[in-house]
């Protein structure tokens, strides 16, 4: 995903810094130069490409930066700019109500899925994960959604008609456009599979533990399932939480955004304004994002502990 | 300057990329491959992405592609009479704002740039970023080469405005297009319909979009700014612009004349009610296209320069006639942008250039244009073309630029004109709407602005709000909030223009538009333009 | 209530786990189950738990008929032979599981639970989790989960196998007197002999999904059904050797390559139809004696000869192990409650054989022609 790599998306790496706890393990004096041999790349790797666009965006947004010419600083006049912009309030509005969407719909059902298709029969099951796996590659597809979302000739028109329900305008909707455009996402399930990995590694000795000690279904999986998932939900979730707030591929091939404004995310618009040359003003709306996403993944993390027994 | 126009543009030339279209040179660079020749010792190296030249083509290519001996042909005369010049292909995406600013910022852009998409597909756009160095100053190759006197008069005022900024010049010119409404002439026959006049309106468009809607088929097709388009071709571009050099950023929206609202309220009828136009959110200009020759649309806005693919390229539409068994002018018809009915009408021909990187030499600048001057302008493009001629046998291939910026409709060693491959009334219409006037052009009077604004994003939502959502839809609310939102923005600039040289130069212009619309168009003029200019203009610049 | 299981079977696909079994167990009995790796103790286990659906066959508890019942609803203890202790709760939440899913009574949770670690010694734990208990404080746990509500049977599959001997022997001692307490019938797996014969009332010895008996541990050591049971009950096992029965008037003779004994006039009535038969002659390590300290009358008629090649000091004297005299030599192992000392090492030693103790199998049935 090519177009990902937009001004102002350094932000990414820089939050994925996630604490990862190394394992105190005593190391010869040979392995551990040879642990810094990696680390110190990776280190260097992370400052060049990850920290310093970051601290170059912040530099920048204090300039009325050109390509070419003289560049002088203007202080936090790109700041009030944007910050008095009614398009940015609206296009943060968007990428709010995208991130929430996309968060309930593609990751906390697929967890419900999960753990709902793990009680299944071993052998349904496995067909099931077949009927998802299969599909993958062609279904993140902008091309065929486009097709299945025409609401002349499209498939999913098709379907409403077949359910007789209203017929659906799909992305030409204002109010169903986000929906629609996170709708593959929940069919991909691509979440789902990687809790049904996680899942399947929990020893079916709790579960019959459980069962002996007289939990019944629900309980199995507020008991067992879910805490079990705990480390792997957390991951997903700042994942998920990142990645649904810098959100700009499928909106940007499939409405461009539109209609009007209802599927403008913020990385767009930034990106806009990078492509009208007004670097300041883009990266330091790159800026307001990095520090939201910073905020919510601070709390969030603060919030949501790691637990070492998950 | 007509945005549509660009936008269009735009997508012609992503399209002529991804379908080997008009642009013979631009096609090679597919059949080339991206291995880039190691750069040999000489004192010249004019470095391109494939775009408007290539390097020499490989025997290879040429078996491959036998009409690129005419070009192997033609750039090896050239390069024989300028010695110690050689073309160094890279892989640049010079047609991607993003690719082609990184790389000049990084100064590792080619030789041959292509302005428009430095400045983000906007004219003014271009001009900004020129100011901002992002191109060289292509002036001494202008005057070098005479190219001023090689356009014709209607080139030259298509180009020479948008191009010359002070006593500079940013692109030099290697071809023109403009926008126009193809149609379905079989279709009109066939419905008894009549076919609209060369100085047709937009109540004709949206009667014959109803006309031409049937079970299958959609009369209009048409892009998110075709409701802008509705207003822009009623005069929405000046009329709704006033200047404020009272404010720190000079102009300012006003939408408030009920006649856009009364317009797009027409427009959406066409839309929702009538359900005659071909439209979604989702769709490129190859829906569009693909949708018009396989018979979807009747009614289609396309750019002359990418219309006239020859019929052996499976999209075009002269391959469709061939698919109907009939002559391409009995299928296919087209007229330009219709008028408003207040008489509002423009000159939608444009000029488009190469523009050269900032970091060139001037020997090589000049090298570098001297060879397109030969290629384009010069007795390469004879040669180019009777070499096609010669491999194709093919004249609709050959004569692929209905509106040569020089003139020229026959070319030396090829037999046959530009009216034997498309017919004659296809090139008396296109020379009709080449010849109408063209109003001035803002860029010609105002000073040059260095400093970003505002952008037209805001009313962008507004024709994309218009154009899709069914549901209740104020278009007077909407084209409000468009224009507050644009002030609002706005009031968060400040221009580089002093407020005493903004009042001269708008002067000027303003009163050169009044001059022009009194002659060119009285109905404007007394109906629209002249209140409008005595309300709000006069006073706004006291 | 009296746990009852009839032609009880469980087959996965092919295999047969479970064959045919049928037991009982009393209101109070303790039954410990042993068998080799794979002979289908935890299946039979499972089976009672409701964690397998059996293929044929009645489970009763009382009167209940179970098949059917889910594990939640039959009211089963079970620790876990990996104790599924659970990592992410607290010692205290995994003690209260069971309790919770059964909505016990907050402040009865609050009682209990601190009793049931109490037992087990890890009431001062109660706020860990999992990952800060040793291995044996985890087994406590789970011992302590089964065991803190009032189940109608509980099982237990080899709990104590992770642990070292002394915790074994500790937790030995918890499981009793739990049990005593409670008084309900229970059924233990475990691989330790000596484990089995602490614990039960009854054990019962499978293999290869079949029950061969069940019986005290004195009954099983002394008159084992099978050749199986006298080979796997006891340590080391009981030595066998294939003798000829020859009958020279009254008296029968067992003979083999390497000894020929005259056999004690008890055994005849049971054996006599076996004479001029090849069949397998049982006798247990501790069986055999050094002749002067036999506490039997000893004639050259009972004994057997062999060259030592290990002596293996125990905590109660020494496993000998040797080899007979003869041509087709054949190791066997005596025990003796004294030390032998090591000059005995490659010496020819002779013992005498305590036959009043003697088994004989049928050599094809493997049944015992004293015992069935
Ligand atoms: N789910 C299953 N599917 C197929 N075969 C099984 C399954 N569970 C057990 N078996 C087989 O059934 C037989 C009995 O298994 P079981 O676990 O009851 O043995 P066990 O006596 O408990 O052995 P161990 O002492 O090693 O724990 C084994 O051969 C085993 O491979
Ligand atoms: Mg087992």
């Amino acid at each position: 995903m090519a177009e990902r790599t937009i001004p102002g998306g350094q932000t990414e790496e820089a939050i994925q810094a996630a604490p990862v706890e190394s394992a105190p393990l005593r190391l010869s004096r040979r392995s551990r130069i040879e642990k810094w041999m990696f680390i110190i790349p990776a280190a260097l790797f992370q400052l060049v490409w990850g920290w310093f666009p970051l601290v170059f965006a912040f530099a920048l947004s204090f300039t009325d930066a050109r390509v070419r010419g003289p560049i002088s600083f203007i202080g936090l006049q790109s700041y009030t700019r944007m910050w008095g912009d009614p398009l940015l309030g609206e296009a943060f509005r968007v990428t709010f109500i995208y991130a929430a969407m996309s968060i309930v719909l593609t990751f906390v059902i697929p967890i419900l899925v999960a753990v709902l298709l793990m009680e299944m029969p071993p052998r349904v099951m496995r067909w099931m994960m077949l009927l998802w796996f299969l599909p993958l590659s062609g279904i993140a597809s902008t091309i065929l959604w486009k097709y299945m979302y025409n609401p002349e000739y499209g498939l999913m028109q098709g379907i409403v008609r077949l359910l007789g329900l209203p017929e659906q305008r799909f992305l030409n909707d204002p109010n169903l456009v986000l929906f629609w455009l996170i709708f593959p996402g929940i069919l991909l399930f691509g979440p789902g599979l990687i809790y049904m990995a996680a899942l399947q590694g929990i020893p079916s000795s709790y579960y019959e533990a459980a069962e002996v000690e007289g939990a019944g279904f629900w309980r199995k999986i507020w008991t067992i399932s879910l805490p079990r998932l705990r480390p792997v939900i957390s991951m997903m979730l700042t994942f998920a939480i990142i990645g649904s707030l810098q959100e700009f591929y499928w909106p940007q091939i499939m409405s461009g955004g539109g209609p009007g404004s209802a599927s403008r995310t913020v990385v767009m618009y930034l990106y806009n304004l990078w492509g009208n040359l007004r670097f300041g003003d883009s990266t330091t709306v790159a800026i307001f994002l990095f520090a939201i996403i910073m905020v919510i993944t601070v709390i969030y993390r603060t919030f949501y502990k790691e637990d070492p027994d998950a | 300057m007509n945005k549509q126009n660009l936008m269009s543009r735009r997508q012609f030339l992503k399209t002529a990329l991804a379908t080997s279209a008009a642009v013979l040179p631009v096609t090679s660079v597919l059949a080339s491959s991206a291995s880039a020749p190691a750069r040999v010792q000489s004192e010249i190296t004019i470095i391109t992405s494939g775009w408007p030249l290539t390097p020499m083509p490989t025997a290879e290519e040429i078996e491959a592609d036998k009409a690129r001996a005419g070009y192997a042909e033609a750039l090896q005369t050239w390069l024989d009479e300028n010695p110690g010049v050689t073309f160094q292909q890279v892989e640049v995406n010079i047609w991607d704002q993003q690719a082609i600013v990184t790389a000049i910022s990084g100064g590792t852009a080619p030789t041959y740039v292509f302005p428009t998409s430095i400045g983000g597909w906007t004219n003014a756009g271009a001009r900004n970023a020129f100011v901002q160095g992002l191109m060289a100053d292509v002036g001494p190759a202008i005057e070098k080469y005479g190219l001023i006197g090689k356009l014709t008069p209607g080139a030259l005022s298509g180009w020479q405005p948008i191009n010359e900024i002070g006593d500079a010049y940013m692109s030099f010119p290697i071809d023109s297009g403009m926008d126009v409404f193809h149609y379905r002439r079989d279709l009109l026959n066939e419905l008894g319909i009549e076919e609209p006049p060369l100085d047709w309106t937009w109540d004709d468009l949206i009667a014959l979009a109803k006309a031409l809607t049937a079970e299958g088929r959609q009369g209009l097709a048409a892009p998110t700014w075709m409701a802008e388009a509705i207003l822009s071709d009623h005069g929405f571009d000046i009329l709704s612009q006033v200047p404020s050099p009272q404010n720190g950023w000079n102009w300012m929206r006003d939408t408030s004349d009920p006649k856009w609202v009364e317009l797009l309220t027409e427009y959406r009828k066409l839309v929702f009610e009538d359900k005659a136009v071909y439209s979604d959110v989702s769709y490129t200009t190859d829906n569009f296209t693909n949708a018009f020759v396989n018979g979807a649309v009747g009614l289609m806005r396309t750019n002359v320069l990418g219309a006239f693919g020859s019929a052996a390229q499976e999209n075009s539409m002269a391959a469709m006639a061939n698919r109907i068994g009939k002559p391409y002018e009995e299928v296919i018809g087209f007229r330009g942008i219709p008028r408003g009915d207040n008489g509002y009408f423009s000159n939608p021909i444009y000029v488009g250039g190469v523009a050269i990187g900032p970091d060139t030499n001037d020997e090589t600048l000049d090298k570098a244009l001297g060879a397109v001057d030969y290629m384009f302008l010069g007795a390469g493009w004879d040669l180019q073309k009777a070499g096609q001629y010669a491999a194709t046998q093919d004249l609709q291939a050959v004569f692929n630029y209905p509106i040569p910026i020089d003139g020229k409709y026959t070319y030396e060693g090829v037999p046959g004109a530009f009216e034997d491959a498309w017919g004659q009334r296809t090139k008396d219409d296109i020379l009709y709407y080449a010849g109408l006037p063209k109003a001035p052009d803002e860029a010609l009077y105002m000073p040059v602005e260095q400093n970003p604004g505002p952008d037209n994003q805001a009313f962008e939502d507004a024709w994309s709000t218009i154009n899709y959502v069914a549901d209740e839809v104020d278009p007077a609310a909407v084209l409000k909030q468009a224009q507050d939102t644009w002030n609002s923005q706005a009031a968060g600039f400040s221009s580089s223009v002093d407020d005493a040289a903004f009042i001269d130069g708008a002067k000027t212009y303003y009163e050169a538009l009044d001059a022009f619309w009194k002659d060119a168009s009285p109905e404007f003029y007394e109906s629209t333009f002249k209140p409008w200019y005595d309300s709000k203009v006069l006073p706004a610049l006291g | 209530m009296e746990i009852t299981v009839n032609n009880l079977t469980k087959r996965f696909e092919d295999k047969l786990a479970v064959n045919d079994i049928s037991f009982s167990i009393g209101e109070h009995e303790f039954l410990v189950l042993v068998g080799p790796s794979g002979c289908g103790k935890t299946t039979t286990l499972r089976l009672l738990a409701g964690l397998e659906m059996t293929s044929a066959g009645e489970i009763y508890f009382g009167e209940r008929r179970v098949n059917d019942i889910r594990p939640k609803d039959r009211n089963v203890a079970m620790v876990f032979q990996d104790y599924a202790v659970f990592p992410h709760l607290t010692v205290f939440e995994n003690i209260a599981y069971g309790l919770r899913s059964r909505r016990v009574a907050r402040n009865i949770i609050q009682e209990s639970v601190p009793a049931a670690a109490k037992t087990f010694r890890i009431d001062h734990l109660l706020k860990r989790k999992p990952r800060q208990l040793s291995g044996g404080e985890r087994q406590r746990v789970a011992l302590a989960r089964a065991l803190v509500r009032d189940a109608d049977i509980y099982l237990y599959d080899e709990p104590l196998s992770n642990l070292d001997a002394q915790l074994r022997h500790q937790a030995r001692e918890d499981i009793l007197a739990l049990h005593q307490r409670k008084l309900r019938p229970s059924i233990y797996v475990t691989h330790d002999q000596s484990e089995a014969m602490a614990l039960g009332d009854r054990i019962a010895v499978m293999r290869g999904g079949k029950i061969e008996q069940i019986g005290t541990g004195t009954e099983l050591y002394e008159r084992p059904n099978n050749q199986f049971v006298a080979f796997f009950i006891g340590t080391p096992s009981i030595n066998l050797f294939q003798v000829t029965l020859r009958g020279e008037g009254e008296v029968i003779w067992a003979d083999s390559s390497a000894f020929s004994i005259r056999l004690p006039e008890e055994l005849y009535p049971k054996i006599r139809s076996h004479v001029g038969k090849k069949v397998q002659f049982g006798i247990r390590p501790e069986d055999l004696h050094v002749p002067k300290r036999a506490p039997f009358p000893v004639d050259a008629d009972t004994m057997i000869g062999g060259v030592v090649n290990v002596i293996e000091p125990s905590s109660t004297g020494s496993s000998v192990y040797m080899s007979t005299l003869g041509e087709k030599s054949q190791d066997f192992v005596a025990t003796f409650n004294l030390r032998l000392p090591a000059t005995y090492l490659n010496k020819e030693i002779e013992l005498a054989m305590n036959l009043r103790r003697a088994h004989v199998f049928d050599l094809e049935t493997e049944k015992s022609l004293l015992y069935s």
